[in-house]
């Protein structure tokens, strides 16, 4: 290779081993290396002088065409910079419209109102200072320069509430205010969530998340106002969580809306929301909720410090953070409950557990779950109490079915056929003799078609959605047994162990579950019921060691604690439920008055 | 994982019964039988005194030296190479008592379910399984068999239940007929089985608090007497004198039952709360084996000996009988002796060099 080549591919020598330049450049360099590389936009500063700081912004937002700046100018002394225009003691709306900069849209609802009268006092700092300067031009016209994320804000709110106002009405005279921006905040700007920033990056962190930035001539801080708005989702019952009796309302992708949707249930200052961002490049909001004095402080720093370590470009939804902060990411269980109801991470809150919420979606996260959680409906709550009770006992029958049934019919067949009562092994053994396969080959490929069929039938179209399972129960249950492929039994059992797998509330819960059964299917079917035992061994050893943010998975159950099995293997009523879960804070058991049990009067 | 597990009274409650319920169901029944008869019951009430005299000096010491087991409290009395000795001694009653139950689960299987299984395979899945939960810690072992004990308690009323139509209760008659020395050969072997609570001595320092363990010894007791009782009696209504000369005779008791021509069998159902027994007794074993080779060699920790110790048991499972027979040879004949032993001579030995040494410090 020839030489020059070879001096591109040699390493940069290191710092210390670097020939010495001659003198003079050397020194310009050592100083150019102790600087840091500094551009203007990365200077996190705002700048007094509103030019070069509208600059700095269009050098950030380059290419960003759904930024907007906008640059009006309202009454005010110029500090700092020299005035642009020719100073007048009384401003008119003429000379405010007029120096409206051409680059800015003209703001839709803006209407010509009444010119603002003639002031006889502006701002406080109007006042020539008292230290013997000379007093500087006063009643110059002031630049405010807006800037805000197009669609993300809701522009008749800004024309309204912003601009309407800097631009025709009369500024009160302010004071207290020390710095143009507070004085803005304070006295100009009728917007109910407005706050003042020193940094650049917080303004443009705000101006990035639908708030309206504004900054004002000579002051080192910029006012955000918060008019966010932007086209979402109306609330809707939840498609996944629907109930027959109570609210029907779910989150949506908002998370302010989905925060107002929890406080209007629970109005106390003890309910916290604790908010954070996540997200290098997405800069998601996250909230963390909690009832304080109700929640377990353990779980509750568990909480904060497991979501706070993680560091991610991007946060899209409540899944992202649940793979970090999950206990066991390699159990089928899920160790955190999603729910897309307001109501039940209300219920949830109540019992001291932790939510949290991601803005962009509306699933939230409950810590620390148990696994009865996910085998309990809201509905139960609603319910008057022994319906809940049997429907509960139902689930769990349901539940036991879809585990269990078709390693058990296979067991059954092929190791244990004199269990069978005889008429019955009759007709199995008709119907298995005439399939060329082995009850546990049937029993694996029914069940594998039962979920193709499944999984389908959830990512098609409502429409062609319903032919998948005209054509599934057709084509898999009756064409299949016609032709001798599967036996008729092995249908019926598959057929009931998909219902019952649907009938557990919690979707993560019933996949786990519906999973479960594939090798507890192959246990079945090479070892018998020796074998489901064996799985079932397996599945509760490993449900027990389960901890969710330290509380056992499978508490009150194991360990077994007998008061709170009234909530699980029963629910009993409101009344006898006085004491709070486990989850919840030592300190606070208590959560309504015990010997409330209704009794008719004398 | 934490080390500094903790389990609750209950939970040492939940642990003792399956631990001694679990293996002496198939057992107790038919050996009983084949000496005393249909004064069996007697036997076991006999020999429930006993071991009630012996469980309750293990808890009496225990509670007194709390944080420590039975072994280290011999340290404590009498010392270091006694300690040692102890210890060792343990270890291997401890590999005798994980091998057993497993060569009956294996020999089980074989004969009543999977007669084409090599036995093998079945030894190896079902140690694995123990060894897993011997290495996830007594605290998950005892959550485990919080499940067990309701569930077992239950099935054996059940059974009861289902089996009473097959009662003939002039089985009894000849009541009281056995002489007393008939009836305390009987009692042996209910005895070895009964007197197996002495592992609580060696799970008091993982106890929450100590105070409930007098209480929970009673409870313990009181359980573990009602259900053998009622299992012999199940045995011994239904299948009379043949009781003795059945192998597993609760299991071929438990056959009979046949309800409305629908239920023709339940005995896999019993088979898989028998095993699921067994799996707990195991896996506690072997916790307790990997534990004191720890505390033998004075290791930080006993994770690292679940393997090592899980494969020399599964060797020493292949190893110790040669088959069925040799083993029923075993549990009825060697077993009772070496029990009474280790389960009740030498705690009782301990509860004695304690009151001793109490006496002379004051």
């Amino acid at each position: 290779m020839g030489g020059p080549e070879n001096v591109v591919r040699k390493p940069k020598p290191l710092k210390g081993e670097a020939k010495k330049l001659p003198p003079p450049l050397q020194d310009r360099l050592t100083i150019l290396e102790s600087q840091p590389i500094v551009s203007p936009a990365n200077q996190d500063k705002i700048d007094p002088d509103i030019d070069r700081m509208e600059q700095t912004l269009k050098q950030i937002f380059q290419n960003c065409s759904d930024v907007v700046f906008r640059r009006v100018s309202i009454e005010g002394e110029v500090m700092g910079t020299p005035p642009v225009r020719e100073s007048s003691d009384a401003l008119s709306a003429k000379d405010v419209l007029e120096s409206i900069p051409a680059s800015a849209p003209v703001p839709a609802g803006t209407g010509f109102g009444t010119p603002a009268a003639t002031d006889s006092d502006g701002p406080p700092w109007v006042t020539p200072p008292e230290d013997g300067r000379p007093a500087p031009d006063t009643r110059r016209p002031r630049d405010v320069l807006i800037v805000y994320v197009d669609g993300l804000l809701d522009f008749r709110h800004l024309d309204d509430m912003v601009l309407k106002p800097l631009l025709f009405d009369r500024p009160h005279p302010g004071d207290g205010a020390t710095n143009p921006a507070e004085w803005l905040q304070l006295h100009a700007v009728p917007v109910g969530e407005t706050r003042v920033v020193d940094t650049l990056s917080r303004a443009i962190q705000s101006i990035l998340a639908g708030e309206a930035g504004l900054f004002v001539e000579g002051s080192d801080r910029a006012l955000i106002a918060s008019i966010r708005g932007w086209e979402k989702r109306s609330i809707q019952e939840p498609n996944t969580e629907q109930v027959i009796r109570g609210p029907r309302e779910g989150f949506v992708e908002t998370l302010r809306v989905n925060t107002s949707l929890v406080r209007r249930k629970i109005r106390t200052p003890k309910l916290k929301v604790e908010a954070l961002n996540l997200g290098t490049l997405t800069n998601t909001d996250v909230v963390i909720l909690y009832i304080d004095g109700v929640v377990d402080n353990q779980v509750l720093e568990e909480v904060r410090q497991r979501v706070r370590d993680i560091q991610i470009d991007g946060i899209l939804e409540t899944g992202y953070i649940e793979e970090f902060i999950e206990d066991c990411w390699w159990s089928p269980f899920p160790t955190l409950m999603d729910t897309e109801r307001p109501d039940v991470v209300a219920a949830q809150l109540l019992e001291g557990r932790v939510a949290i919420l991601v803005d962009g979606t509306p699933y939230a996260l409950v810590a620390p779950m148990t696994f009865w959680m996910g085998l309990q409906a809201n509905e139960d709550y609603y319910a008057r109490s022994m319906i809940a009770t049997a429907i509960r006992w139902l689930r769990l029958c349901f539940g036991f079915i879809a585990l269990f049934l078709p390693s058990f019919y296979v067991a059954l067949v092929s190791f244990q056929q004199e269990m069978v009562p005889t008429t019955f092994l009759l007709n199995v053994a008709a119907s298995q003799e005439a399939t060329p396969f082995p009850a546990v080959v049937e029993a694996f490929l029914m069940e594998f078609m039962f979920e193709t069929l499944r999984e389908a039938g959830v990512r098609l179209p409502k429409a062609v959605g319903s032919a998948i399972s005209i054509v599934g129960a057709l084509v898999i249950g009756q064409a299949a047994v016609q032709a001798g492929i599967v036996s008729a039994p092995m249908v019926i059992v598959v057929a009931t162990t998909g219902i019952a797998s649907f009938t557990i509330p919690r979707f993560s819960i019933g996949i786990a579950i519906r999973l479960l059964r594939f090798p507890l299917l192959f246990l079945a079917g090479t070892l018998g019921f020796f074998g489901i035992t064996v799985g079932l061994i397996a599945i509760l050893i490993h449900l027990s060691m389960l901890r969710s943010f330290g509380v056992p998975y499978f508490e009150p159950l194991a360990p077994l604690n007998g008061w709170h099995l009234r909530d699980v293997l029963i629910r009993a009523p409101r009344w006898a439920l006085w004491k709070r879960p486990q989850t919840a804070t030592d300190r606070n058991r208590k959560r309504l008055k015990p010997g409330q049990k209704p009794s008719p009067p004398n | 994982m934490p080390e500094n597990e903790k389990i609750d009274a209950n939970q040492l409650m939940f642990l003792l019964v399956p631990t001694v319920i679990s293996t002496a169901i198939l057992i107790v029944p038919n050996v009983v039988a084949m000496y005393t008869r249909q004064d069996g019951w007697i036997s076991i009430i006999a020999a429930w005194f006993l071991v009630l005299a012996s469980t309750l000096s293990i808890a009496a010491v225990c509670s007194h030296y709390p944080g420590s087991t039975l072994i280290q409290i011999t340290g404590n009395l009498i010392g270091k190479w006694f300690e040692k000795t102890m210890c060792i001694l343990y270890i291997y009653f401890f590999v005798l008592y994980i091998t057993v139950p497993t060569n009956e689960i294996v020999d089980f299987t074989a004969l009543y379910a999977l007669a084409r299984t090599p036995p093998t395979i079945t030894m190896v899945l079902f140690l694995t399984l123990t060894g897993l939960a011997a290495w996830a810690g007594v605290e998950v072992i005892a959550r485990a068999a919080g499940f067990m004990l309701p569930m077992a308690q239950i099935f054996v009323v059940i059974a009861t239940v289902l089996l009473m139509r097959d009662f003939h209760f002039d089985l009894l008659k000849p009541a009281l007929s056995t002489p007393a020395p008939e009836l305390l050969r009987g009692s042996l072997i209910p005895m070895a089985w009964l007197s197996e609570t002495f592992i609580l001595g060696f799970l008091t320092p993982w106890l929450r608090e100590l105070k409930p363990v007098v209480r929970i010894t009673w409870w313990t007791m009181a359980m573990l007497g009602s259900t053998m009782v009622l299992v012999f009696l199940d045995t011994f209504l239904v299948l009379g004198p043949l009781t003795g000369h059945v192998t597993y005779s609760f299991y071929t008791a438990i056959r009979q039952v046949s309800i409305a021509n629908f239920i023709e069998r339940i005995d896999p159902v019993v088979v898989s709360v028998w095993v699921y027994g067994v799996f707990i007794k195991v896996s506690l074993f072997l916790w307790l084996l990997c534990t004191a080779v720890q505390r033998l060699f004075a290791l930080a920790n006993y994770r690292p000996l679940v393997l090592p110790t899980t494969l020399f048991c599964m060797v020493a499972t292949m190893w110790t009988f040669r088959d069925a027979a040799s083993m029923d040879q075993f549990l009825t004949y060697t077993i009772p002796m070496s029990s009474i032993l280790f389960q009740m001579l030498l705690p009782f030995m301990i509860y004695i060099v304690h009151l001793y040494k109490r006496s002379r410090r004051q």
